[in-house]
Order: structure tokens, then sequence, then C-alpha cells
């Protein structure tokens, strides 16, 4: 989509471009994965789409392969009106699409360092297409770890994904669950129980985190105690949005507008904030 | 090279502004209170009104002379024609599996506002940051912007709300008119006038004029000193601005929200009523059949639990919150967000707040308690 | 490795800064198969376990939903607090998930040996402090994301 002309919209940023659904995938119970033509669609890690059923329109992170020119896919949880619309269309509907907006997770500038990915929930749908970008440049990267803290083991996203991580002996990737019944023989317990399988050189590691905001804080604090540096600490914010433009105004959170300044954001700039009620 | 136009000719601006193709909008009474307005002629001007206003109170007053523009700011502001309060972003169409989105086509109107009070000229000015300056403009307002004559007055009065002077925005029009006149009662009423733009000058060249003497221009902007000097004596309005950003970025845990709690009702009046206020929110309309959406665009306010609602809860819940985030925005994150503050200081949030908050004593309260280490 | 040198070498003693030889007089290995209990909810906490090698989970039973898995713990974790507070019962099941090989340390004696020498029992109680608090972060934390997640 020509968005830009020397940083000025050309065409009316409101309006959505309309994909062809290829394929609805069912992630899990209640989480689906929503495949569109990529038709010339561009994008980088951690951006998000506005997509629009009808009934109305949704911020989606992006999940895909960044450089798969094909597909377009965009995990959504079944919760409401809009979203149930999404997870309702069938492959060769139309879907309406604005984007990609947001701020991606910086990947370039780490280069070299040591990688701590982690991930709590749906929190795992932004961080795939940095995981895919993290594999397909991997002499780039010094050590990669994933942590993946899922509610209950039917909750795990993209499973055939992680058990091809796993089988690769140069990413370290440990699930965990909340809450489990006999029949799991994995990890159970908090995301955070994980960090201590970490073993990197705090001094050029940075980290990706995306989660539930409490999950975030949690995380973000046993990665300091591990020694890594809030500025190389990027975490993915969430909050309302209507236009995704910067001008509905829902989406601030202090001074940043989630929707252009985040969602990604290093973890020193909003530290303070992170931490005070109701912001 | 200012001008003097006489109070018998100020109807020739409405002519020439309506021969020129504006449709004029302006000040009227209507409902007991002074509003903005479609004018037909000079005479739909609230002539010899005056307001008062004070916390939580507005009312109509009559002045004891024939003056045009003796009053200062109603509940509206000029936003409601740049911005407009509901708009519809497009239609869509579904058959079977096809979706088409349709572009909605806005035209404007070429619109004159009259009366623009230099606090408002700094508002739309901020609104211009907001909707212009961004990664992405905003159509319906540039179009709008472009389309539109200001014809500005200085202030020569001032309400007990008003604390313009404090915050660098009046009582004299800056910059950003086309045409800008100060209102003389005496000893003949008359106002001077001063030109901004070629299309201004165009304006003028079509009413009766004359050059202004020296006397004549140092008597008409010495009212619009005095005026700005009476709204900076101690006892009235003001906001000291000093550190104004640190204050509140400092005061997001200040017991004070705790206090506001208790007076706010989360009415959403200070964001209807501000004249820099731009949030919006969006609603889809279908028809029975679901072939048929509309997708239009309203305008909200941050004192709304929907305004914050993500994943079952508002994120800003109590009256507190709502206020600091409100307060804060418009003092402190606007500068980091526009390179401005988000407040003119024209009072309309005093005045309109139902139970009488006013941001100027909230602003002190915050002083007081943050030097107190509160 | 000596059971001494294993013990030394466990991340609970690794950096105690006291002699612990004594503590092998009192210790022993003991490996068990995945799915076996190492210990029920309701028994004698009469021991405490250093995991060298494994997996284990605690788990409580329920009338309407089974077994539930509370935690995992592995490799260099401790199994077991309950051995230090009266009335020194289990208060879950322990259950091996592969095959997890434990030192199992005598219970009394170290209780004996806090007693007797109070510099080693309050590095002892500060170690196992720092575990129930992080224990307990993890559950703050774990019913906060089943609200949020």
């Amino acid at each position: 989509m020509m968005m830009h002309d020397n940083g000025k919209s050309v065409i009316n940023p409101y309006l959505p471009r309309i994909h062809k659904v290829k394929r609805i995938k069912r992630e899990t119970h209640d989480t689906f994965t929503i495949e569109i033509s990529a038709d010339g669609f561009k994008f980088m890690p951690g951006q998000f789409n506005m997509l629009y059923a009808f009934v109305g329109e949704v911020p989606i992170s992006i999940s895909s392969d960044p450089a798969d020119g094909n597909v377009i896919m965009h995990t959504v949880r079944r919760v409401g009106h809009t979203t149930s619309a999404l997870c309702s269309l069938k492959a060769g509907d139309s879907i309406g699409v604005r984007g990609p907006f947001g701020n991606p997770w910086p990947v370039r500038e780490q280069e070299g360092n040591d990688i701590v990915v982690v991930a709590g929930g749906l929190g795992l749908a932004p961080l795939r297409p940095l995981i895919y970008h993290l594999l397909s440049n991997r002499g780039r990267y010094g050590r990669i770890y994933l942590l993946y803290g899922a509610k209950t083991p039917r909750d795990i996203l993209y499973r055939n994904e992680l058990a091809r991580w796993r089988a690769r002996f140069d990413v370290d990737v440990y699930v965990t669950v909340d809450k489990a019944d006999e029949r799991w023989h994995g990890n159970v317990g908090v995301v955070t129980s994980l960090i201590p399988r970490v073993h990197v050189d705090p001094l050029h590691s940075s980290a990706f985190v995306c989660g539930p905001e409490v999950m975030m804080r949690f995380t973000t604090r046993e990665l300091i105690n591990l020694g890594l540096n809030a500025e190389r600490i990027f975490i993915s914010m969430e909050r309302n949005m209507k236009c995704a433009l910067g001008i509905c105004g829902h989406c601030q959170f202090g001074p940043e507008f989630i929707c252009k300044d985040g969602p990604v954001l290093s973890y020193s700039r909003i530290a303070r904030l992170l931490s005070i009620r109701e912001v | 090279m200012p001008f003097i136009v006489e109070r018998d000719e100020f109807n020739g601006f409405f002519t020439a502004l309506r021969d020129m193709g504006y449709e004029i909008i302006g000040p009227r009474v209507r409902d007991s209170v002074i509003v903005y307005d479609r004018l037909d002629s000079v005479d739909d001007l609230p002539i010899g009104m005056t307001e008062q206003q004070e916390k939580g109170v507005y009312r109509l007053r009559k002045r004891d002379d024939g003056a045009l523009f003796g009053y200062t700011v109603g509940p509206h502001s000029w936003k409601m024609y740049l911005f407009p309060p509901r708009i519809r972003l497009f239609t869509a169409e579904r058959h079977d599996s096809n979706l088409k989105v349709v572009e909605e086509q806005y035209s404007a109107k070429r619109l004159a506002f009259v009366g623009v009070r230099a606090c408002e000229l700094h508002a739309i000015q901020i609104q211009d940051r907001v909707f212009l300056n961004g990664t992405f403009k905003d159509q319906v307002y540039e179009k709008q912007r472009k389309n539109v004559f200001i014809l500005a007055v200085n202030c020569t009065v001032s309400s007990s709300t008003c604390f313009c002077t404090s915050m660098n925005t009046g009582s004299m029009v800056g910059s950003g008119y086309d045409l800008v006149v100060t209102e003389v009662l005496k000893p003949r009423h008359h106002f001077l006038v001063d030109v901004g733009t070629s299309l201004g000058h165009e304006l003028l060249s079509k009413v009766k004029h004359r050059e202004a003497s020296r006397e004549e221009v140092e008597h008409a902007l010495s009212m619009v000193e005095e005026n700005a000097r009476v709204m900076s004596m101690m006892g009235r309005r003001s906001i000291d601005t000093k550190n104004i950003k640190e204050l509140l970025y400092n005061s997001y845990e200040s017991r004070h929200w705790d206090d506001v709690e208790e007076r706010c009702l989360a009415c959403a009046n200070c964001t209807m009523v501000c004249p820099t206020c731009f949030c919006s929110t969006v609603e889809d309309v279908v028809d029975l059949k679901g072939e048929h959406a509309e997708r239009w665009r309203v305008w909200d306010s941050c004192f709304s639990d929907e305004f914050t609602y993500m994943h079952g809860s508002a994120v800003r819940r109590s009256r507190g919150a709502k206020y600091r985030h409100w307060i804060t925005h418009k003092l402190a994150s606007w500068i980091d967000q526009f390179g401005t503050s988000g407040c003119v200081g024209c009072g309309r949030c005093i005045t309109w707040c139902p139970v009488g908050i006013d941001i100027t004593e909230e602003v002190k309260a915050l002083q007081q308690g943050y030097a107190a280490g509160r | 490795m000596s059971i001494e040198e294993s013990i030394k070498r466990h991340s609970f003693f690794r950096d105690i800064g006291m002699d612990v030889s004594s503590i092998a007089r009192y210790a022993q290995h003991t490996t068990f198969e995945a799915d076996h209990f190492i210990f029920r909810e309701g028994d004698d906490a009469d021991a405490f376990y250093l995991i060298t090698h494994g997996k284990v989970s605690l788990e409580l039973s329920t009338a309407h939903r089974g077994r539930i898995i509370i935690q995992t713990i592995d490799e260099d974790d401790v199994l077991g607090i309950s051995w230090l507070f009266p009335p020194y019962k289990w208060h879950f099941d322990a259950r091996a998930l592969t095959l997890t090989r434990l030192i199992r340390i005598d219970a009394a004696h170290v209780r004996r040996m806090c007693d007797e020498d109070n510099v080693f029992g309050y590095r002892v109680m500060s170690k196992l402090a720092s575990i129930v608090m992080k224990r307990l972060q993890a559950v703050r934390l774990q019913l906060l994301e089943i609200e949020e997640m």
C-alpha cells in the first residue's frame, strides 16, 4: 500500500485495502491464524495491521515470516464481536487491511548479541516474525533462547514451529504452562521460572518480550537481575486503538502513542510508567 | 499598516465575504449561550451582550453599549468545523465473499470564521500540528482548513476564567489570521484592522476603510494591552508553566488524584469544550441484511470507560486516573508529542465543569504537593 | 563423584560458605523412574532432596479435575520445604516426570545441625526463604496471568 509520499499519506489512511483470505488455521480452541494473500504487502517483525471484518476493525499483530512474499498471517483470539467475525472467515472471503503500522523489533541494532525471546500467551504471535528473522539470519546473532509460557497445554500456539525450533541445535527453546494435568510432561510454572536456564553474556545480550503486561513486568525484572541492560530489553505494548495513525488518542501510554511510538518500546523508556497504576 | 473601519461599515465584511463565496460562521446567542453558528449579517452577532463566567457558571448579561465583541468564549470552539464531531469514513458493500470499500468524497465549504480570539487561533494552530504535521495527514481536516478565512479579534475584555496571558496565547492575536480587528467603543465606535494575508487584503479592499493614525493605533492596542495587564494581576487565574512538564510527570503518584476522584464526575464536558482535545472513536453500522456497512468517526473523550477498554476491562477506571491522564496530556505529554502545550488558557473547561474543577487550581495544588513532597 | 562432592556442587550448597561434609553422612543417592512418586501429600516430611538430574512435578489430586500439576522443578533445584516446619508433613505429591536422580538428605539431621550451629542454620534458612519467595512470586504472577491471558 502506498501509504507514504515524502512522509505524508497520499491515500486516505482510514481506508482498508481488500485482501483475499487464503486459509484459516485453527491454532487452539479459541485462537486462529488468518492467512491472507500478500499482494506486495511488506512489513517488519513486530508491526501490526488493522483488520476490518465488516462489523468492525481491530489491531492484530502480524505473525508470519517477513521474508515470505506470498502470505501474511495474523493470529487472532476469538474474544469479541469483531474477532469472532474474523475467525469465522473462510478461504476465498475478502478482508479489509490497513497497515503495516508501528515500530518494529529493532533486529539490526542487536546483531552480534545473545538474544533472549520471552513470550506469554498470545504474545508469541508478534514474536514469531522476529524468530523467523533471527533464524534466517542465524550467523548474525550469538546464543538464542526462546522462553514461552502458555496458560495450559491446550493453549500452546504454533506447535509445529516450536517442535521444529526445538530440534535445532542453535536455539534453546523452553516451554512452560501455568497449569496442567498429569498427561503433560513438560514444565509447569510461570515463564519467569525459565529464566534461570538462560546462560548469556549479559553485557552483550538483548531481550524481546511480549505477553500480558504483568508478565512483562515480572520478566523484565528478572532479565535485569540477570544483568541485561534495560535499554536492550524491548517489550511490545498493547492499548485500545481506533485509528493506528496517532490521531484518535486512545492508545496513549504517558507521552507514547502505542500505535506509532510503539508497540515495541525499550524497557528503559517506559519502566517507570509500567509500574504506575491506570496509565 | 493598520486601517480603520467604522462601525457602520462593519457589515461590509459580511457582504464581501459572501460575495467571495464564504459561508460566515461566528458567535451568536442561542439558548442563552453564545455559540458558533451561521451568521447572515452583523446583526446576528451578540451585540451589546457579555457573559459572566466562573467555575461551573455561565450567565449571559447585557452590556450598556453596542459592542459587537464584548464577550469572550462560550462552549463551542472552531474545532467543530475543522474536525467534525461526526463524519463517515467509508461505506462497504458485501456480497457473498466479496467485500468492496467505497471511499468517502469530502467536499469542503468555504467558511469564514468571524470573531476568532487569540487563544482560539492558538488552538487551531495546535490542532494543525495534530492533524497535519504527523506521519499521516487527516484529509477531512486538511481540506476544510485550506478553505477557511479567519477574521480574528483582539480581546479588550476577559472573563474571570480566562488565563491566556499565563499560557502566552493572548490577549493580542499573534499570527495565522487573514484579518484581525480591535474593537474601539469610545469616543467613536470603530475598528482597527490589520491585514495578515493577501486574502485578508482582498477582503478589506471591498470594505470602506482608511489608514489609521498613530494615535488611533496606540489607543486601540493600549486597550488590548490593558486587558492583558488586568488578566496578569495578582488574584487572577493563571498557570505557572515553569517546569510544568516535569511537575506533571513527577506527579503520577501524587495523592492529589484521590482528591480529584472525590469531585470529578467523568462527564467529559472538559474534553468536549476544549478547543484542542482531538480524541475520536469509530462506530460501525451494518444493515440488517449484512450487505451494507458504514464506518463513522465521532468525537470521543478520555473520560469514558470504553476509551481504554481492553480484554474485558478499562485500563483507566478511576476518575482520578482519568483526570490525571487528561491534565497530564494537556499540559505535559502534549509538549513531547507536538512541541507545544495543549492548553491555550481559554478557561472553557473551568466554566463548563459541573462541579467546578479548575485546571489552574489543580496545577497549584500539584505544585504545593510536589514542594511538600506529597 | 562422591556424594559429598555432589552436595557441594549443587546450587543449594555451592555458595553457602560452610563445611557441608557432615551432611554427606546423612545423605544418599536415590533414583526414580518416570511416573513414580517421590513422596505423597500427607506423608512425613522426613527428608529434603537435591535434584541432580531429571524433572519432578508437584501435584495435587482434586475431586473434579483429577491430578493438577502445580509446578515442575528441575536439575539443580531443591525439592521439599515442609521438612523444616512443623508438623513436618508434605503438602503436595512429588512425581518424577522423567528418570530422576536426587540426593536425599535426612531432615532430622539437618534440623539438628541448624539448632546447634546457628550460622549454618541462618544460611540454610536464607537459602530456603529465597526459594520460597521466588515460588510465592511465581504463584502471584500465575494468579494475575490467569486473569489476563
